[in-house]
This record gives C-alpha cells, sequence and structure tokens, in this order.
C-alpha cells in the first residue's frame, strides 16, 4: 500500500476502536441510577461541539486540499505515454517508462468510459483517472521506483471489465 | 391514521420482500467472488446490477418513504387528499418500476450496473440488446417518478394543519416546516413548537426534487437515443446529472432514518430530544448543500478544456459542510441517551447501534470526500465497504427499528421474540462490520470493484467473507421467523401502543442483558478480522507480477510484442501468448488464417473494433502473421 493508503488504515482503525469504546461508555451509562443530564445545558453545550467540529473540518481541508491532481502540467523532459481504453483493453504506448522522471499520460476512450488505475507493485492504488469518452484526459506522475505496476480499469465498463488489465514497466 | 396505516404497511410489506430478495442475491455475488459457485460473467453482473438498485431503492429508500408517512401521522401531519393520491402513485410507479428492472436484468441480461454509467448502455459487447436497455431505463425512469411524488406527497403533508400554521402563504409555511420557527419566532409563528422529525423530512422532499428532475429527462433522452442513435448527449455532462441525483439519493435514505431517530429515540430515552436552535442552522446548511455536493463522485475527471477541476475543488469543502447536521444529530441524539433511563429491546439496540455505524459510515465518508484520499479508494472495493456499512448498518439497523416498533404499533400485534429481535440485530451489526472489514481492506490493497473475477491476490479475504455472509444469513432468518409468527398473532396483542416497556415487544422471555451476548460476538469478530488482516498483509508484502501482459513469448518476434501491448489478450485465447479471455473468439480453437487476422484488425468485426488508427500496417501485418502462426500452438 502506498503511504495514502496506509494512513487511511490507520487513522480510521483508530477513530473506530474510540467511538466504539464511546459506545460502550455510554450504555453503560444508562444502566445506574445516575442523574439525568440537563437537557437545557447539553442543548446549549451543543454550540461548543459545533466549534470542534467546524475546526476538525477546517484542518482537514487546509491540509489536503492543495494536493488536488488537478492542473498539474509536465515538464519539458517529460516522457509521454499515450493510453486507449476500449471494451475491454488499455493499450499503452510505450509501455516502459524510465524512473524518476515525470511522465504525461494522455488518456482517450474508443467507447465507452474507463478508469486508469495504476497500481503499485506492492499492492493499493498510486493513481488514477477516469477516461470519459470524447474527451480526453492528462495525468502526470512520477515514479519513484523501478518494477512492474499494474494497470486495472476502475471504472464499470461492462462484461469484460475484469479482464481489463495491462501493466507499465518502470526501468532504472 | 387508518390511511397513513395503510400505505405504510403496504410500503414496509414490498420493501421487506425486496430486502429478502436483493440480500439473497447479495450472498450469491458474495460466493460468485470467492469461487464458491461461481456464476458467467454475464450474469454477474446483470445481478450486480439488480441487487445494487433493489437493496438501496427497492429496500432503503422504499421502506423509509413509508416509515416517514406513518411518522408524520403520528405527529398529528396526516396525509390529505391529495397527498395520499401522491403516496399511492408513489407505490405503483415504484413497484411497475421493479418489476421492468427485474426483467431487463434477470431475464434480459442488463448488465450495466445500477448507474448505468453513460454511454454504457449502448455499449453493451454483444450481452444485452437495445430492448433491454429501453425496459431497464424505463423501470429506474418508473422509480424515479415514485421519488418526486413521494416527496410532493411530503411536502404537502407536512404543509397541512399539524403545523399550527394559520393562513400563511406557501413559502412561510414551507420555512416553518423547515424548522425556521426556531431561529425567527416572529416570522414564522406556529400554534406549538415543530416536531423536530419534521425538519429532515421537509429538507429531503424539496432537494430530491431538485436532485431528480434532471436525471428524468437524461432517462428521457437514453429512451429517445435508443430509438435514434443520433441523438447523443456529451458523457461528461450525462456523468454530472447522474451525480447530481446519485449523491441527494443516499440522503434519501439518510434524512428520514434521521427523523425515525428524532421521533424513536426520545421515546426510549423517556425524555426529549437534547437540541437548541443550533439544529435548525444546520439542516438550513443541509438543504442547500445537498444539491451542490455531487461532484465529489467525479473527482478523477478532470479532462482538457473544462472546469470540472475547479468545481471538484470546490465541492470538497461543500461536501464536508454536510458533516454538519449529521455531526450536530449525533451529539443529540447521544446526549439524550447519556444517562437516561433507556429502555433496551430489539427495536432501541438496532438504534443505538445504527447511531455508532452512523458514525462509523461518516468517518469513512469524510475519506472519500478528501479528494486527496479518493484518488486511492474511488472505485476500490473501500468504497464497496463503505456504502454497504452505510446501507445496511446506519440504515438497514433503523429500518429494523422502524419494523420491530412500528409494525406492533401499527398491527396491534405485539413482537414476538424480543430476544429472536436481539440475536438477528447483533448477527446482523458484527456480519456486516466483518463483511464491509473485508471490503474495506481489499480496497486499500487496490482491489478494484465490480471485478466478477477478482485478481488472485485478494483471494484470502473473499474466501472469509463466507463467513460474514453465513452470519448474516443466520441473523435475517430469525428475523423472518420473528416477524411471520408476529404477523400471526403469536406475540399476543398490544395494549399500551404508547408503552415502550414492553408494550408493543413481547419481552416475558429474557435472556439476561444481551450486551453481554453482543460484546462476546464482537470479540468473535475482532479475532477474526485481526487474523484475516494478518493473512492479508503477508500476501500483499511480495510483489504480485501483473496478471495479464504475457511474458513468456518470445520476445524477438514484433507480432508478440504488438499482441501484448494491444490488449488483445483482453478478449482473446492464445495459449502461446498466455491470453486467456473468453470474449471473442478463441484462436486456438478458432486457427484464422493470417489474411483473416489481418482484415479483422484493420476493419474490426461485430463488438471487434477497428484498428487501424492506432496500430501501423506493419503492425497489423506483425500481429496477423504472428496470430496465424501460433494458434493452437
Amino acid at each position: 500500500m502506498g503511504p495514502t493508503a496506509t494512513f487511511i488504515a490507520y487513522s480510521y482503525s483508530a477513530v473506530t476502536i474510540i467511538a466504539c469504546i464511546i459506545a460502550i461508555g455510554v450504555w453503560k451509562s444508562t444502566r445506574g441510577e445516575r442523574k439525568f443530564i440537563d437537557p437545557e445545558k447539553a442543548a446549549h453545550r451543543e454550540k461548543g461541539w459545533l466549534a470542534i467540529v467546524v475546526a476538525f473540518l477546517v484542518t482537514t481541508l487546509l491540509l489536503t486540499i492543495f494536493l488536488v491532481p488537478y492542473g498539474e502540467s509536465a515538464g519539458p523532459d517529460a516522457q509521454k505515454v499515450e493510453v486507449i481504453g476500449r471494451q475491454f483493453a488499455f493499450q499503452i504506448t510505450p509501455a516502459t517508462v524510465k524512473v524518476g522522471q515525470q511522465v504525461e499520460f494522455t488518456l482517450t476512450s474508443a467507447d465507452t468510459t474507463h478508469g486508469f488505475g495504476v497500481e503499485y507493485p506492492t499492492g493499493g492504488v498510486a493513481f488514477q483517472a477516469q477516461i470519459v469518452p470524447e474527451h480526453t484526459q492528462r495525468v502526470v506522475w512520477t515514479f519513484k521506483e523501478p518494477g512492474k505496476y499494474p494497470v486495472v480499469c476502475l471504472e464499470y465498463c461492462g462484461v469484460g471489465h475484469h479482464i481489463m488489465l495491462n501493466s507499465i514497466e518502470v526501468t532504472p | 391514521m387508518t390511511i397513513a396505516r395503510k400505505w405504510t404497511l403496504r410500503y414496509l410489506l414490498v420493501s421487506t420482500l425486496l430486502f429478502l430478495v436483493a440480500g439473497l442475491m447479495g450472498a450469491a455475488l458474495r460466493n460468485s467472488l470467492a469461487d464458491f459457485g461461481r456464476m458467467s460473467d454475464e450474469y454477474y453482473y446483470a445481478i450486480m446490477t439488480v441487487h445494487g438498485l433493489g437493496a438501496f431503492v427497492g429496500w432503503g429508500a422504499f421502506a423509509v418513504m413509508g416509515a416517514s408517512i406513518w411518522i408524520l401521522a403520528k405527529l398529528g401531519f396526516e396525509p390529505r387528499k391529495f397527498g395520499t393520491l401522491m403516496f399511492a402513485t408513489t407505490f405503483w410507479s415504484m413497484v411497475v418500476g421493479v418489476v421492468l428492472i427485474v426483467i431487463s436484468t434477470l431475464f434480459m441480461k442488463f448488465g450495466g450496473s445500477w448507474v448505468a454509467l453513460y454511454p454504457l448502455p449502448f455499449h453493451p459487447a454483444g450481452v444485452w440488446s437495445n430492448t433491454a436497455s429501453f425496459i431497464f431505463v424505463s423501470g429506474v425512469l418508473l422509480a424515479g417518478v415514485a421519488i418526486i411524488t413521494w416527496c410532493i406527497g411530503i411536502w404537502h403533508t407536512v404543509l397541512g394543519p399539524g403545523l399550527g400554521a394559520e393562513r400563511d402563504g406557501f413559502l412561510t409555511k414551507t420555512g416553518m416546516a423547515l424548522g425556521f420557527g426556531y431561529l425567527w419566532k416572529k416570522k414564522f409563528p406556529t400554534s406549538k413548537p415543530l416536531p423536530f422529525p419534521v425538519i429532515p423530512l421537509t429538507v429531503i422532499a424539496i432537494d430530491m426534487i431538485i436532485a431528480t428532475v434532471p436525471l428524468a429527462v437524461l432517462l428521457v433522452q437514453n429512451l429517445v437515443q435508443i430509438i435514434n442513435p443520433d441523438l447523443s448527449v456529451d458523457p461528461l455532462l450525462a456523468k454530472n446529472i447522474l451525480w447530481w441525483f446519485g449523491h441527494p439519493v443516499v440522503y434519501l435514505l439518510l434524512f428520514p432514518a434521521v427523523a425515525v431517530y428524532y421521533y424513536l429515540i426520545p421515546k426510549y430515552a423517556k425524555r426529549p430530544l437534547v437540541a437548541g436552535g443550533v439544529i435548525a442552522v444546520a439542516w438550513t446548511v443541509a438543504v442547500i448543500a445537498n444539491v451542490l455536493v455531487w461532484a465529489h463522485h467525479v473527482y478523477l475527471d478532470y479532462p482538457d478544456h473544462t472546469h470540472q477541476g475547479l468545481i471538484n475543488t470546490l465541492m470538497q469543502p461543500m461536501t464536508f459542510s454536510l458533516v454538519i447536521p449529521s455531526a450536530l444529530s449525533i451529539y443529540s441524539l447521544t446526549f439524550t441517551v447519556l444517562r437516561s433511563r433507556f429502555h433496551w429491546n430489539a427495536a432501541s439496540l438496532a438504534l443505538f447501534l445504527g447511531l455508532l455505524s452512523w458514525v462509523l459510515a461518516g468517518l469513512q465518508g469524510i475519506i472519500n470526500a478528501t479528494i486527496k484520499s479518493d484518488v486511492v479508494v474511488h472505485n476500490t472495493m473501500w468504497i464497496v465497504g463503505h456504502f454497504h456499512h452505510m446501507a445496511l448498518l446506519n440504515i438497514g439497523l433503523v429500518i429494523f427499528a422502524v419494523l420491530y416498533h412500528m409494525v406492533p404499533e401499527m398491527t396491534g400485534k405485539k413482537l414476538y421474540s424480543n430476544t429472536l429481535g436481539n440475536w438477528h440485530i447483533w448477527l446482523t451489526f458484527w456480519g456486516q462490520m466483518l463483511s464491509s472489514a473485508y471490503w474495506m481492506i481489499d480496497g486499500l490493497r487496490g482491489s478494484p470493484r465490480r471485478f466478477a473475477i477478482p485478481l488472485d491476490k485478494y483471494d484470502t479475504l473473499n474466501e472469509l467473507a463466507v463467513v460474514a455472509v453465513v452470519i448474516l444469513i443466520i441473523g435475517q432468518l430469525l428475523f423472518v421467523y420473528n416477524m411471520v409468527r408476529t404477523l400471526q398473532g403469536a406475540g399476543g396483542v398490544v395494549e399500551d401502543p404508547e408503552n415502550v416497556d414492553g408494550g408493543l415487544i413481547n419481552e416475558t422471555k429474557r435472556l439476561g442483558p444481551n450486551a453481554n451476548t453482543g460484546l462476546a460476538l464482537g470479540s468473535v469478530v475482532v479475532t477474526i478480522l485481526a487474523s484475516a488482516l494478518i493473512l492479508a498483509v503477508k500476501g500483499g508484502e511480495e510483489p504480485v507480477a501483473a496478471a495479464t501482459t504475457p511474458t513468456t513469448t518470445a520476445p524477438a518476434d514484433p507480432g508478440a510484442a504488438v499482441f501484448a501491448s494491444s490488449g488483445c489478450n483482453g478478449c482473446h485465447t492464445l495459449a502461446a501468448a498466455g491470453a486467456t479471455g473468453t470474449i471473442g473468439p478463441n484462436f486456438d480453437t478458432l486457427k484464422p488464417t493470417e489474411a483473416r487476422v489481418n482484415e479483422i484488425v484493420t476493419n474490426g468485426l461485430g463488438a471487434m473494433p477497428s484498428f487501424k488508427a492506432q496500430l501501423s500496417a506493419q503492425q497489423i501485418t506483425d500481429v496477423a502473421k504472428y496470430v496465424a502462426e501460433n494458434a493452437g500452438k
């Protein structure tokens, strides 16, 4: 898995455990003879909770919104790869690129929508983009390690969707 | 009350039957993934198509639509003549729509998936006919009409006498039903405070009309294009229209479920809902944001010469703002339960576990809504794990709570067994937690969604998932038995429908505090999950060679290189090249001549496209020679 997927796996597992512990706490609180929480006070504190939620969302937004893949342009030295998606194969020319040097993928579709997904040799999606017919989609990526990167179709495109596989060879 | 009772019971009956059928289909699909009874590709995708629509719209949406009618009636908003007409239209439109969808998929092999992403219905790869597409699209259109008429019915009902507004205009009354009275008392005066469940129902009624009308237009365009192929639309525009509907439709399930929470949790906690005026603000945000977040489904579309990238970027903060009504509702409900004299039975247990699932599904949603992380999870099995978690636990458990609480309320027959109900809820909860976890793990490992035959490296978890399927099936069998006995009257008669302490549910046969059973089940699940994780991660350490591009052929043959890089192996079998595709003819048995291959590669034939534009004449000659020489070897 890549760094983003690893981060998701750990952070989601952590919050799941915390949420379960809180749920057990709430369940236990209904079984004793403890005093009711004053509804007025709890309703008033809801504004505090709102502030916490908004702060969390704004922080997450600021940390991630500048990492969008849009509008990236390739430098003059970029290697150019043309990808055509069709039911049910990817035609990738050339299918061999050099490590550490930008690659500009130009994606088009011959029929319906496909998804160009490139995975790490050890598993996990490295990057992907949708290929909508009648449009040209560009993706820029720099491979950091040599190896054979599996290519999978990441948009359902019909009865042969699962055989729409290929790979890209990244050489040192 | 009798009109609301009649229609709600009909909605619940049909949706529950659809749940059982769609659930069995889901189990069959999951077993097929694990290679326990593998279906043919054509049937896998046809069943996947009807399973998705059947479970999401036919069960989830239909059930909560029905429950909403009953809740409104209980709160003093009885459907009037026009509203009743709308609810009846919704029911029959939905039923006929479902029938058409079943015919087009199960009997005519339409397998475009429930989104039928334009222009996929027009590229059937020889599997389904134009007639199948026409019937399928008509079925979806009828379901869309059902949603619109339900929304009109709800909108009409919430403006009724229950609102306590005298002689106010349509817009003012709508504002009252949206809870504006909590913010501006003087401008939106009502003779009594607005019941909280009315707010999310009004919000979704307005939003789903805005969301569904463009989709209906697109579906009509699809129908016209089937007859006249020249009338096409821009696929990117069509995709935006699909998700303009496709996001709010998720909330067609969630917002009525929130209304159920607002209605039932205070009854079980025996205290009013902890809620301040801020909740009305949150729902005002929701009514606007809900229809402005669609593009988070197309984060990975940003073709040249379009503004899609900019729209997508704006949708991340818009989507984040939709977290606010959920977060505030979860706060209100949690603090209503906290330290209350909460009455625990099958219905309230389902609500409580549904609340926990809502938190988890919401957190998964924030991950999906973040563009940076969507790049690695989009269209992987992570998403499948997410929406099954959402549909079966966040919404499904609420629907079970509705059935356990409201069927006795409506029929006057007590729920037969609280113990069986508790077991059903716990088995469903842990079964689906396990099932979704497997999918989410494989998704992070890169497993693509909608693969009839998953890649070998995901075999471990796919096989283990059958355990989760068995747990889920056992749970649903208990549910069916319990409901049948209830309707037979075996649980006795409801004497006090307003009493949640055993008034509606037969709680004489108690098995002690059932939470202990749940915790024990949970620890078993966590153990299975942990061992599965270890197995999966172990399997994922070694780099996996791409299964497809054949490496065995002699690299000296230029035809072999063309064969490999053009994707011939995707559809054709040729042992010499390690190709095992089954869509097109098998070269080893067909043994075509060089001239024949050359001609078909150049000009195409049937489903086989022409490669003239992509390959040079020399490359075509090479590949034709290569195929002719190696076929049958």
